[in-house]
């Protein structure tokens, strides 16, 4: 875990880790976050689908468009917006601010949210 | 790209994309630039201009690899400092995908109508208006379709507008932005010599943009304009398919569904109903939007035994769009889960059949209404069956299934026949004679004169078929009746089932956070396969309430994210399968299906983990071998050992000499 400042939000680490339009797995408060850098903004997100907790710091990122690796919910990363896949809540965001050679975290507001409609029923498989 | 000098028509200029780019500022004094950077980026744009909220956008293409000039707003910037509302952002990036769920991406003129369609005080959903306008267009007099085109957009009369054929997808989208941009109508023809029949019944007073192909063919000395590249490029699903396919009547399309359904005596029509209702009961997960609303199994329902007690003519349109659905489904035999994730329109279906129409037997000949399309399909596929495997593309995810087809020839029946024929001889020491399905006659003959058990020749081949490096499997089970009650399969038990699951030696369930030991692994897929063979069975039942409870029959699919919403395949690790199900003959020469099948499993998740095209063609010809020999063992008399058609106390040995080396064989 890094030092904390609460002024600044969350230190996740040094700025010249995160590649451009790259996806790269970061920590700060303790939590392990997906985060990607585009152009002047860096955006990050829980390392958790929301819908089973698959590392989406593993997904497949298309454009803007992040998949889980595990059952393909896919996401625009600029809004936190789920697109297609199973049914789960939008991610929240966090922006990343750089401070010199590092990168603080803090919570964007949420996304107008799509309620979580939960699994549908079984397939007979 | 041409340039002007190559163009043979006098008053023509171009427009590109950099042209719209770089002379936004003056065309548009207090408007912003929105720069996109990807087609479904550019379409949402233009979507968003045409919201009050999103007015002050003017959105155009920005190829990867060119910089942002000054004063324009890249989309991603917009979004994360929140100058672009996300909730809206979404709720039209959502749209854009429901729309072109069933054809790789919307019809242009569709997402236009969508997307600048005043909604004239009517409460209707965006889909629905758009339903509507797309009959009344097709219905319009094309020298009247410019007019018409702008009342419905909310504009003055034209004097110029845009002129597309369908094809022109990336040009389509730049003829999107130059109509949204100067706010003129946007038109689109299903080819380059409709639009230049309609460019001989427009004034020649209305300037027109549009491509290259149509403006060489124009014989008028009209103004136009050419536009030109770069245009960003709609990734290619199944887009090709639907603009190769020549339009139904549209504007027929939503009175030949009403007429369909008040045509029908009362008791008819609540016999179909009734029909559609024992359906929808046992239909796999429904997730299609109607009107917007997003349809399950549970409100499905509910709109249809609403329907029971009202007249068609007052069904709301979500009810009336999903029961033709249902409808379409019960006379064409689409998986009425290939409409999962799309927003069904009564056009978009009667598009929809159309392309499967198209797909399935070639013919161009649109039949008027959606309904007698969709009972041409069941014709038309069962022509296509003859050449090719019906097969799908599972989302298990998301539910979305995708049709395809596998050409026959594509399958390696006799290359696999030959392995099975070398593993044969290496494990009994038999001469099986030439490779090919009818060597199991002799094999089984002598195999039963030594007293071994020909179920034996499953296990070899699945312990084998695990270790192939085409498949690169982590199990592969194999499931096919035992032998007895043939000729009544809704009859059989659970030990009635002959399943085997192979599991690739050394196969790690922490490593693949599996919670079940390698044991268990085996006996809940097998005990299940056994389970859904019974339930399948009952299809054939004479009993027709036992026959609305089976279970519905599987074709050949590949499939991912099986464990999204199944807690057995998670606790077992089915994730990516590769799945063959396959007809079993019995001596009397009768066909059931639903009775034997072949899978392959990964049980990682994940893109690489994916089946695709090279595998699947390997897993239908073990498929067909195993079939085979089922079969001949039928035809003999035979009947497979109990030993795998009930619970394993423990893990048997390997039958592969390869699995042995691997430390399988010594158990």
């Amino acid at each position: 875990m890094r030092t904390e400042d609460k002024a600044q939000g969350w230190d996740a680490g040094p700025l010249a880790d995160l590649a451009p339009g790259a996806l790269t797995k970061v920590e700060a408060d303790g939590q392990v976050f997906a985060a990607w850098r585009m152009g002047r903004f860096i955006v990050a997100v829980r390392d958790s689908c929301p819908h089973r907790g698959g590392p989406l710091s593993q997904g497949q990122l298309v454009d803007s468009r992040l998949e889980c690796p595990w059952h393909g919910a896919t996401f625009d990363l600029r809004t936190g917006g789920l697109l297609r896949g199973p049914d789960c809540p939008d991610l929240q965001l966090f922006v990343g601010r750089a401070d010199g050679d590092r990168v603080w975290l803090s919570p964007l507001a949420p996304p107008a949210s799509q309620d979580c409609q939960g699994d549908q029923e079984q397939r007979s498989r | 790209m041409r340039t002007n000098a190559e163009m043979p028509l006098a008053s023509s200029q171009f427009i590109a994309f950099e042209d719209l780019l770089h002379s936004v500022a003056g065309d548009v004094p207090d408007g912003t630039p929105l720069l996109c950077r990807t087609a479904a980026d550019l379409a949402v744009s233009l979507a968003l201009s045409g919201t009050p909220r999103g007015a002050q956008w003017y959105p155009a293409y920005l190829p990867s690899g060119q910089d942002c000039p000054a004063g324009a707003v890249e989309v991603c910037d917009a979004l994360l400092d929140g100058r672009i509302d996300s909730g809206l952002w979404n709720e039209l990036e959502r749209l854009w995908l429901r729309c072109g769920a069933l054809f790789g991406s919307p019809p242009l003129m569709w997402w236009y109508l969508m997307a600048f369609g005043a909604p004239d005080g009517k409460p209707a959903s965006p889909a629905e208006r758009t339903d509507s306008w797309v009959a009344e267009l097709d219905r319009t007099e094309p020298a009247l379709l410019p007019r018409r085109l702008a009342e419905l957009a909310g504009l003055a009369e034209p004097a110029s507008l845009v002129l597309l054929p369908e094809a022109s997808a990336g040009t389509g989208l730049l003829g999107l932005t130059v109509a949204a941009r100067y706010g003129i109508p946007f038109i689109v023809r299903p080819t380059p010599g409709d639009c230049v029949e309609l460019l001989r019944q427009i004034p020649d007073t209305v300037h027109v943009y549009t491509t290259a192909g149509v403006a060489e063919d124009a014989v008028s000395e009209r103004a136009v304009t050419v536009l030109s590249g770069p245009a960003p490029q709609i990734p290619d699903r199944v887009t090709a398919d639907f603009v190769r396919v020549r339009r139904p009547e549209f504007g027929r399309t939503h009175a030949a569904v009403m007429d369909h359904w008040t045509g029908m005596k009362s008791d008819d029509r609540e016999a179909v109903l009734r029909e559609l209702e024992e359906k929808l009961a046992i239909l796999g997960p429904v997730a299609v939007y109607c009107a917007g609303n997003l349809i399950d199994n549970k409100t499905g329902m509910a709109l249809l035994q609403q329907a029971f007690t009202a007249q068609p003519e007052i069904w709301d349109y979500a009810q009336l769009v999903f029961l033709t659905a249902l409808r379409i489904h019960q006379l064409s035999g689409i998986g009425f889960t290939e409409f999962n994730r799309a927003e069904l329109t009564l056009c978009g279906l009667h598009l929809f059949v159309q392309m499967k129409c198209h797909t399935y037997a070639s013919h161009d000949t649109p039949p008027p209404s959606v309904f007698e399309a969709a009972q041409r399909l069941v014709y038309y596929r069962q022509s296509a069956e003859q050449s090719h495997v019906r097969s799908f593309f599972i989302d298990g995810g998301s539910w979305e299934r995708r049709e395809f087809l596998l050409p026959l020839s594509a399958v390696p029946v006799a290359e696999v026949h030959k392995r099975a024929a070398s593993l044969v001889s290496q494990e009994f020491g038999l001469e099986p004679g030439p490779a090919g399905p009818d060597m199991w006659d002799g094999v089984i003959r002598r195999l039963a004169a030594n007293g071994d058990d020909p179920a034996n020749l499953f296990l070899l081949l699945a312990d084998n078929l695990v270790l192939d490096d085409v498949l690169g499997a982590d199990y592969v089970t194999i499931t096919v009746p035992r032998g007895v009650k043939l000729d009544a399969p809704w009859t059989f038990q659970h030990d009635d089932v002959f399943s085997y699951t192979a599991v690739r030696p050394r196969f790690d369930s922490v490593e693949h956070k599996v919670r079940l030991d390698e044991l268990r692994i085996r006996n809940a897929i097998c005990q299940r396969m056994r389970y859904n063979v019974t339930c399948r069975g009952k299809n054939y039942s004479p009993d027709r309430a036992e026959r609305m409870g089976a279970q519905p029959f599987q074709y050949v699919d590949i499939a991912y994210g099986e464990d999204a919403h199944h807690s057995g395949h998670g606790a077992v690790g089915i994730r990516n399968v590769c799945r063959s199900a396959f007809l079993v003959t019995i001596p009397d020469g009768r066909e059931w299906r639903g009775l034997g099948d072949l899978r392959i499993n990964r049980a990682m998740n994940g893109q690489p983990a994916r089946f695709g095209m090279q595998e699947l063609p390997w897993a239908v010809a073990w498929s067909w071998c195993f079939k085979a020999i089922a079969e001949t063992a039928y035809r003999l008399g035979v009947v497979l050992s109990g030993q795998h058609c009930r619970k394993l106390t423990e893990i048997p040995p390997a039958r592969s000499a390869k699995a042995v080396e691997m430390g399988r064989g010594d158990r």
